[in-house]
């Protein structure tokens, strides 16, 4: 029987009155490469906010077993004024094991550039600081919102491959995207949120014209990948 | 040197360097934050402070912390609940405080209180019980700030990963704002009301224009206001200008080569 790593059972969330989540449930297995997709305010982040303990569920259970990294959807665009280097950033993730550190710095390939200053990056390699940051706890579980934004697109291949690597090497990664088609090629399994009805399971299963049209409202072209 | 035959020059010196230690340090964490404007706003709360203490006969420095420590609690409350734009809320403060200090100013007819020094700071204001209070705190703010810098650099780098992370950000930001009250507290009668804020933002400003990395620029800021305040005494003193003045003067020195060498 495959581990679980998350459970999640009749999950509502609202901001006020607003419900965003509503009686939502899904299991994710070790070792799963989640894609999160739906429309705009339609609650794919707050969905990972609530697995990862940032908002409290107003309605339900969530199980999430063992160690969570996390890459926010503006931390790689949207630098504060700290005037922090690589290595400083990468530290404030587990400052003593230097072994741990240089092992993530050459993983994510940041280590020709520890010692600039994230400000002096471009939007896809301060991706990869976060990313390395997250991944220095060993984490077991890497939730991503919107990873790509700000790589560019002939850097977004390369990206993913990354993030694929990770995911053989067994961390689970759970990625919230507006592109379907990163998502249709990427995952291995699609959670679709904000629809009138929640969609979960492989991209074949759960990628069909009539779920797009139901999520979004509209008919959506994409591609679908042989996995 | 005639300047330390004097114990009012001896305190103002180690009371300076306590001050000249804490304040950039502070300032690290409020600036990366845009923070800046909040110790402007808490010295104008310390001074409400001083004129209260003033007024009911209480010892002033004690006053003033207390008045600035419970103010800062309730500006970062009102923050946290996000109904009022943050530079609105310090504005509204800043003025208020003022209104109240001049209108108890007044009332009492100045009863002996130094306006002008504790505006612009007096380095003959530093009695021996302000030297000890201002050594006490200046410690625990400097073991609390070394003690959680992880803490403090993740909150700062990013809110959301620290909680992640386990970081208590909330009750961080308050332990911070407080911090930041009792440190401008201690340094108005040195540096002044007026003043004080520049103590705590030009430093780190300076040392942020030499692109260095987090902990580097923490060093380069103390190592600038460590001169400046030392400096500034030294001119206080042989020039007959008040002591906050002076030291803000040395600063403004600094931070214009290290703006104009960064453009």
């Amino acid at each position: 029987m495959e581990k679980l790593q998350i459970e999640v059972k009749e999950l509502s969330f609202s901001y006020n009155s607003q419900i965003v989540l509503n009686n939502i449930s899904f299991t994710v297995a070790k070792g799963d490469y989640l894609g999160i997709i739906g429309p705009n305010g339609g609650g794919k982040t707050t969905l990972v906010k609530v697995l990862l303990g940032l908002l409290h569920p107003k309605k339900g259970t969530v199980i999430v077993r063992g160690t969570c990294g996390y890459v926010p959807q503006k931390a790689a665009q949207e630098i504060s004024g700290l005037p922090a280097t690589v290595r400083e950033i990468i530290e404030s993730g587990e400052k003593k094991n230097e072994e741990r550190i240089k092992e993530v710095m050459n993983i994510t390939d940041v280590e020709d550039y520890q010692n600039k200053l994230i400000s002096e990056l471009s939007g896809g390699e301060r991706q990869k600081v976060f990313i390395a940051r997250a991944l220095v706890k060993n984490p077991d579980i890497l939730f991503l919102d919107e990873p790509s934004t700000g790589v560019d697109v002939a850097s977004q291949g390369k990206f993913y491959s990354f993030l694929k690597e990770l995911n053989k090497k067994g961390i689970t990664i759970i990625f919230v995207s507006h592109d379907i088609n990163v998502v249709a090629r990427e995952a291995k399994n699609v959670l679709c949120v904000g629809g009138k009805n929640l969609c979960f399971g492989s991209p074949q299963e759960t990628l069909t014209e009539k779920n797009i049209e139901n999520l979004y409202g509209r008919k959506i072209k994409f591609f679908l990948h042989n996995h | 040197m005639e300047i330390f035959n004097y114990d009012f020059m001896v305190r103002a010196f180690i009371a300076g360097i306590a001050i000249a230690i804490t304040a950039p340090l502070i300032g690290t964490y409020l600036v990366v934050r845009r923070y800046s404007l909040m110790a402007d706003t808490l010295a104008h709360i310390s001074l409400l402070g001083i004129t209260i203490g003033f007024f009911l006969n209480i010892y002033p420095l004690f006053s003033a912390v207390i008045v600035s420590v419970f103010s800062a609690i309730v500006i970062e409350k009102i923050r946290s609940l996000k109904k009022i734009p943050g530079d609105a809320l310090l504005a509204i403060f800043i003025s208020g405080s003022l209104a109240l200090t001049v209108i108890i100013f007044s009332v009492m007819g100045g009863a002996g209180m130094n306006l002008f020094a504790f505006l612009f700071g007096s380095v003959a204001t530093v009695s021996s019980s302000d030297l000890y209070i201002i050594l006490f705190l200046s410690f625990s703010i400097i073991f609390f700030l070394h003690y959680f810098r992880r803490e403090l650099f993740l909150s700062s780098l990013d809110e959301e990963i620290a909680k992640v992370d386990g970081v208590k950000v909330s009750l961080l930001n308050y332990v911070l704002v407080v911090l930041t009250a009792a440190c401008v507290s201690l340094s108005i009668k040195i540096i002044g009301t007026l003043l004080v804020g520049a103590l705590i933002v030009i430093p780190v400003m300076t040392a942020i224009n030499f692109k260095k990395g987090f902990y580097i620029t923490r060093n380069i800021a103390l190592f600038i206001s460590l001169f400046s305040v030392t400096s500034g005494l030294f001119f206080s003193y042989y020039l007959g200008v008040p002591s906050g003045g002076a030291v803000v003067a040395v600063l403004l020195i600094f931070f214009s080569f290290s703006f104009l060498k960064n453009s």
